[in-house]
């Protein structure tokens, strides 16, 4: 091996090469892979929606009380719903908190409403109909996380 | 793929086809993550398997790997920085699961054995001239510090010391000089099998 150079590019090239031979990645890594991102993929865009709780009491003043918890793309959105004489309430808080502006849209009808620092944020006499409730940093922004929509 | 393509893989750098892969897949193209993940698995395969981490436990790491970059590209803000990003994250993962579990075997790099059909190319053997065989009686020789640390340093173009001293319990300021104290016994070595 006299005129072998030595040198670090050359000794790690080759180690590089030996590794490679004596150690190949599994041929079926990249299909393994492929499907992780797939799979991750799909989970960042499905909302999961969760009914925590439920209490129905349907002739009551207070008319019935759910929690449901929507989680997808890293946040975690729980919003109380409870049904008052003149609409629903809807209490909601994310984690981590998105502090600016709540928006509620039933049946196209919307509205708006602060979401305090820690996240937190109550909408009272909305629906019925379907709803949504997305977060926004500010009124003028575009929305940072949206529920998909459930029935008030 | 697999070794079989390195001689392909080094007509460019792995950190450059991958930069370019992620910006395309940035603006839309789904096919995109394919050539980034291609080119990043061989390099994501060795670093993990660095950590004496056995097969199928290194292929779930690889995945977790994947998983992790597809919760957290958003936070690459250079494209060309996404090679890194996937090595680092690799490393963290393959780091934290030797020290969640045992699912380490220890002797598994010293009973590893050349895979048939991963055959060197003429190209292979024109480029080092040192003879695999003797490359890896050498390495064997060196302590398992030295081993990890120039299998991570042979695939990883820009490694990150700081990372790589938090991991293997080194000072920051002592992995240059252990990177060529490893590189200097493993040319002692060499030199003293080719006097035998």
């Amino acid at each position: 091996m006299n005129s072998v150079n030595l040198d670090d590019r050359h000794v790690l090239t080759a180690l590089r090469q030996m590794w490679e031979r004596r150690d190949p990645a599994p041929a079926d890594l990249d299909a393994l892979a492929l499907e992780a991102v797939e799979r991750a993929a799909l989970d960042d865009e499905l909302i999961v929606l969760e009914l925590l709780s439920e209490t129905l009491e349907f002739e009551n003043v207070r008319g019935g009380e759910r929690t449901l918890r929507f989680v997808s793309h890293g946040y975690e959105v729980l919003l109380r719903i409870v049904r008052e004489p003149d609409g629903f309430r809807v209490d909601g808080w994310s984690t981590p908190a998105i502090s600016g502006v709540a928006r509620i849209d039933v049946d196209g009808r919307e509205r708006t409403t602060a979401a305090d620092d820690v996240g937190r944020f109550a909408f009272t006499g909305v629906g019925p109909g379907r709803a949504t409730v997305s977060l926004a940093v500010a009124s003028d922004s575009a929305p940072v996380w949206a529920t998909s929509s459930f029935a008030l | 793929m697999g070794a079989g393509e390195s001689a392909e893989a080094s007509v460019r750098p792995a950190y450059a086809v991958a930069a370019d892969a992620f910006r395309s897949w940035l603006d839309g193209d789904r096919d995109a993550m394919t050539t980034l993940v291609h080119a990043m698995n061989p390099i994501l395969w060795h670093v993990v398997r660095a950590y004496r981490i056995d097969e199928t436990t290194a292929k779930d790491v690889v995945q977790e790997t994947w998983v992790r970059f597809v919760h957290g590209y958003a936070a690459i803000d250079d494209p060309t920085a996404v090679a890194a990003w996937l090595t680092v994250t690799a490393r963290r993962e393959a780091w934290r699961t030797v020290k969640r579990s045992d699912r380490v075997s220890p002797s598994d790099l010293d009973t590893l054995e050349p895979r048939l059909g991963a055959s060197p190319s003429a190209e292979d053997a024109a480029v080092t001239a040192i003879s695999s065989a003797e490359l890896w009686r050498s390495v064997l020789t060196l302590p398992e510090r030295c081993q990890r640390l120039l299998r991570i340093i042979a695939f990883d173009d820009k490694p990150d010391y700081r990372r790589i001293a938090e991991e293997t319990g080194m000072r920051i300021g002592s992995i240059g000089p252990t990177r060529s104290r490893c590189l200097d016994r493993l040319r002692a070595a060499l030199t003293a099998g080719e006097t035998r």
